[in-house]
């Protein structure tokens, strides 16, 4: 019997992990007050990459008041990251985050002492699905 | 062959017992040979990557919440029929399940990463993952299925780790690996049972000669150095321990060796440069594969008349 329990606590020990991960990131983006920062300084070799689009954060276009202090948490962000976005869709959000006549922005979670999370890419303010679709 | 139906009402009517059921079942599961069961599970294999592309080509018609859910409706799909099959005495299809589980594992965790917008180091955190909850799988399962994946990704994970955190050192990657080898090894040898000793010992032993022959192939007096020191090493250990096969192996990789310090000297002394220095060269190399098989038949010999 014991065996068997222990066959069947084996099994399914990875899918509690996996359960225990995903509701522990979900918990983490949850606490985190929303922020917004600008992208800057896209590699034309990396930006587009299949069904993602890596970026570079503008700390010297994005506004510091909305941390504690009037500082920008540079560190903890990391000066890169990924958007994941639908394939199909990739292309048109490249060139409409590549036009300079544009701003693109990442609304993250952030809560300090905690990774912050990105929720939403923002096109001029809107969301980049309405952004690309508008082109 | 035999229906579970069929032997239930054999075992009611008292004919065969409960045990011997199962090793009816556990014997008509198990039959089918080598080629049979390779492709059966290149087909779980390749079940298991549709499922994936066609979750991953239509992800954004699916919205978030159903993702996760679907995710882990066959996450649970997965865990509950391996169970199920293990229970009912058909050990083969439950390990082709556990197969089905750690892919979908790997999925899953893609596609939090994906929902969840995660970034840093992607690959590494995917891999990690990976083996570090897929890991109870290895000592649930009694063939090699999930242990013919969970090794690999495990040992290239490690190289990644070794690279992605500026620990990078040939020598670590070859003292890891001769480590993993060495577990592999008493593991096979004292809990035969746990079968994931033969794959790590092989797969390890795979991976500590790649890395060997990149090391040796350096060009550093160092490495040299470092590498004879391992070939003289490990061919007394394989030869205490009569594996041959290794010591042959050993051999070859002296003549790597051989072939290595003559090029880096060589290059040093303009061996290269002058038509004295290209004949001395060209006698050098033949003898050296002449010294390479004449070693390994001696060896060989002494292989027979131990056996």
């Amino acid at each position: 019997m014991l065996k068997k329990y222990g066959y069947v606590g084996l099994v399914f020990l990875p899918v509690m992990i996996m359960l225990v991960w995903m509701t522990e990131i979900a918990h983490q983006r949850n606490q985190g007050r929303e922020v917004v920062v600008r992208l800057r300084g896209y590699d034309p070799w990396d930006l587009l990459s299949g069904h993602y689009i890596s970026y570079w954060l503008d700390w010297d276009n994005t506004d510091c008041t909305q941390f504690e202090g009037g500082l920008c948490p540079k560190l903890a962000f990391g000066g890169a990251g990924r958007f994941y976005v639908p394939e199909n869709k990739a292309q048109a959000l490249d060139k409409a985050v590549r036009d300079t006549n544009n701003t693109a922005e990442i609304v993250f979670s952030y809560k300090e002492g905690f990774k912050p999370y990105a929720l939403r890419l923002l096109v001029n303010g809107e969301s980049w699905e309405r952004a690309v679709d508008k082109n | 062959m035999f229906k579970v139906k069929q032997l239930d009402k054999l075992v009611k009517a008292g004919i065969i017992t409960a045990e011997q059921q199962k090793q009816i079942l556990s014997f008509d599961d198990s039959s089918g040979g080598f080629v049979m069961r390779a492709l059966n599970l290149l087909g779980i294999f390749t079940i298991g990557v549709g499922v994936i592309s066609l979750v991953a080509s239509n992800w954004e018609y699916i919205g978030d919440n159903l993702k996760l859910i679907v995710m882990f409706a066959l996450l649970f799909g997965a865990a509950g029929m391996a169970v199920s099959n293990k229970l009912k005495g058909q050990d083969n299809r439950a390990e082709k399940w556990l197969v089905v589980l750690f892919l979908f594992v790997g999925a899953a965790i893609g596609l939090v990463i994906q929902i969840y917008q995660l970034s840093g180091n992607i690959m590494h955190l995917l891999f990690a993952l990976w083996w570090a909850a897929t890991l109870p799988l290895l000592f649930a399962a009694k063939k090699k299925y999930v242990a013919w994946f969970w090794v690999p990704l495990f040992l290239v994970w490690y190289a990644m780790y070794a690279f992605d955190y500026k620990t990078f050192g040939l020598e670590k990657f070859l003292v890891v690996y001769a480590a993993l080898y060495a577990g592999g090894w008493l593991l096979s040898k004292y809990k035969p049972d746990f079968v994931v000793g033969e794959v790590l010992r092989r797969d390890a032993c795979f991976a500590f000669y790649l890395v060997l022959a990149g090391y040796i192939l350096w060009l550093n007096s160092l490495h040299l150095t470092i590498s004879a020191l391992i070939l003289l090493l490990t061919s007394g250990v394989y030869h205490y321990f009569k594996d041959y096969g290794k010591v042959r192996l050993n051999i070859k990789f002296a003549g790597l060796w051989v072939f290595s310090l003559y090029i880096y000297l060589g290059g040093k002394i303009g061996l290269f440069s002058t038509g004295i220095g290209l004949i001395i060269s060209g006698v050098l190399l033949i003898a050296l594969v002449k010294g390479v098989v004449k070693w390994s038949k001696l060896i060989k010999k002494e292989e027979k008349k131990n056996a």
